[in-house]
C-alpha cells in the first residue's frame, strides 16, 4: 500500500484515518496504517506506515515502520525504513530513518540520521 | 411456531390495512403464527422468556426502530440471566423510521416476510453502551463530544457532523444452528458537516476501537436510531451474540 515505487497512500488500506475535523490529544498507538490530515498532539507509534497530509498539524514524536510527511510536524521522527519529505512538508525535529528522500521546497529544521546498512552500501 | 409482537403503535386504526396483508402475505408463506400485540401494561421481557420456553421457533419484531431495539435488549438480558437458545429474532418493518431493517436488507411490510421464509440467519455480537445493548449503530453529534480511549488519548472533533460507532461484525450461517466464532469489530466515525459551497469534502475519520467513553454535556448519544441515554456513555463489544434473519445486502434509502 505505500512503497517507495509509486509513493502512492492508499485510504482503502489505512486501518486508521484522523480526518481534518479532530484533534487528538495523547499517546496514540496503532498495529495497521495511519492516514493522519487532522491535529494531533502526543506521541504516535505505529508497527506499520503512517501518511502526514498537507493538512496535517502534528506536535509529536512519531515511530513508524515507513512514513510520508506532506505536512507540519512538530517532533521528533522516527522510521524503520523509507522516509519521504514532500514540497509540501515543513519538520522541525529530528529524522531517523534507514532511507530518506527530501522534495524541493519542504522545511526541514533538525537532525538526521541514517541506519548503519544504508551507509555502507 | 412463529410469534409476532406488535409494537403498541400498531394498535391505532391506521395500520389495520397494513397488518391485514402481512397476515395474509404470512398464512399465504405458512409462517404465519401467535400474536402478541403490546400495550402499556405489558413486559415485553416476560412475554418473549414465556414464548421461547414454550419452544418459539422464531420471535418476529413487529414495528419500527424502537421496536427491534426493545426486543434486542430483551434477547441480550435473556443470555445474560443464563438462559440459553437458539431462537432468531426476525424483524417486519412497518412504516417510518426503520433505517435498522434496510440496513439488514430487510425490506417493508409484506416484502419483509418474504425474508422471514427465505430464513437467512446472521449471527450478530452485540455492543454496549452503559447497560443498555444496540446491534448496529450509536451515534451523537459531534459538536461538544470528546471521546477518551481508555488513558491514552481524547479525541475532539473541531467541526460540526455526526461521530457514530458502528458494528462492522456480519457473520452468516446458513441454518442457523452453527455459531461462528468471529472477533467483533467496532469502528468510531468522526462525520463533518459537508458544505453546500464547498469544493472540497472533509475527510471522514476512522478508527478501530475496544472501548471507548463518550461525552457530551448537551446532547445525548442514540441507540440504533432509537434509545437515548446520557453520556458518559462507555462503549464496548460484549461476547453475547444473538441470531437475526436477515436480508440479502442493504437497502438504499
Amino acid at each position: 500500500m505505500f512503497n517507495k515505487e509509486n509513493n502512492d497512500f492508499s485510504s482503502k488500506d489505512a486501518e486508521t484515518i484522523i480526518g481534518t475535523s479532530v484533534k487528538v490529544k495523547g499517546n496514540f498507538q496503532a498495529d495497521g496504517n495511519i492516514i493522519i490530515e487532522g491535529i494531533l498532539e502526543g506521541t504516535i507509534k505505529t508497527k506499520g506506515n503512517l501518511f502526514a497530509g498537507t493538512k496535517s498539524a502534528i506536535t509529536a514524536d512519531i515511530e513508524a515502520n515507513g512514513g510520508k510527511i506532506s505536512g507540519e510536524v512538530r517532533g521528533n521522527i522516527k522510521v524503520d525504513g523509507y522516509l519521504e519529505i514532500t514540497n509540501t512538508a515543513r519538520i522541525y525535529g529530528d529524522i531517523s530513518a534507514q532511507q530518506i528522500s527530501i522534495e524541493k521546497g519542504a522545511i526541514f529544521q533538525g537532525n538526521c540520521q541514517m541506519s548503519q546498512n544504508t551507509a555502507n552500501q | 411456531m412463529y410469534v409476532y409482537i406488535y409494537d403498541s403503535f400498531l394498535n391505532e386504526k391506521s395500520y389495520d390495512r397494513v397488518l391485514s396483508r402481512i397476515e395474509t402475505r404470512n398464512t399465504d408463506l405458512g409462517i404465519n403464527g401467535n400474536i402478541i400485540r403490546l400495550g402499556m401494561i405489558r413486559n415485553i421481557a416476560d412475554i418473549v422468556e414465556n414464548e421461547i420456553k414454550k419452544g418459539a421457533k422464531t420471535i418476529v419484531a413487529v414495528g419500527n426502530n424502537e421496536t427491534f431495539n426493545k426486543l434486542v435488549n430483551v434477547f441480550v438480558k435473556l443470555k445474560e440471566k443464563g438462559i440459553h437458545y437458539k431462537t432468531p429474532l426476525g424483524f417486519i418493518p412497518v412504516g417510518n423510521n426503520n433505517e435498522i431493517a434496510f440496513g439488514f436488507g430487510i425490506e417493508r411490510e409484506e416484502a419483509a416476510c418474504n425474508i422471514l421464509s427465505g430464513r437467512k440467519i446472521e449471527i450478530l455480537s452485540i455492543n454496549k453502551a452503559n447497560d443498555k445493548s444496540f446491534v448496529s449503530i450509536a451515534r451523537i453529534p459531534a459538536k461538544g463530544t470528546t471521546i477518551k480511549f481508555d488513558d491514552d488519548y481524547l479525541i475532539e472533533p473541531i467541526q460540526d457532523g455526526w461521530v457514530e460507532i458502528v458494528n462492522e461484525t456480519m457473520n452468516y450461517s446458513d441454518d442457523g444452528n452453527e455459531e461462528i466464532k468471529k472477533e467483533s469489530s467496532l469502528k468510531l466515525y468522526i462525520k463533518p458537516e459537508q458544505k453546500r459551497l464547498s469544493r472540497n469534502k472533509d475527510t471522514i475519520s476512522e478508527i478501530p476501537i475496544n472501548q471507548i467513553t463518550i461525552y457530551n454535556d448537551h446532547k445525548n448519544l442514540e441507540l440504533d436510531f432509537s434509545e437515548q441515554i446520557k453520556t458518559p456513555v462507555i462503549i464496548k463489544q460484549s461476547d453475547t451474540q444473538i441470531t437475526l434473519i436477515t436480508g440479502k445486502q442493504k437497502i438504499p434509502q
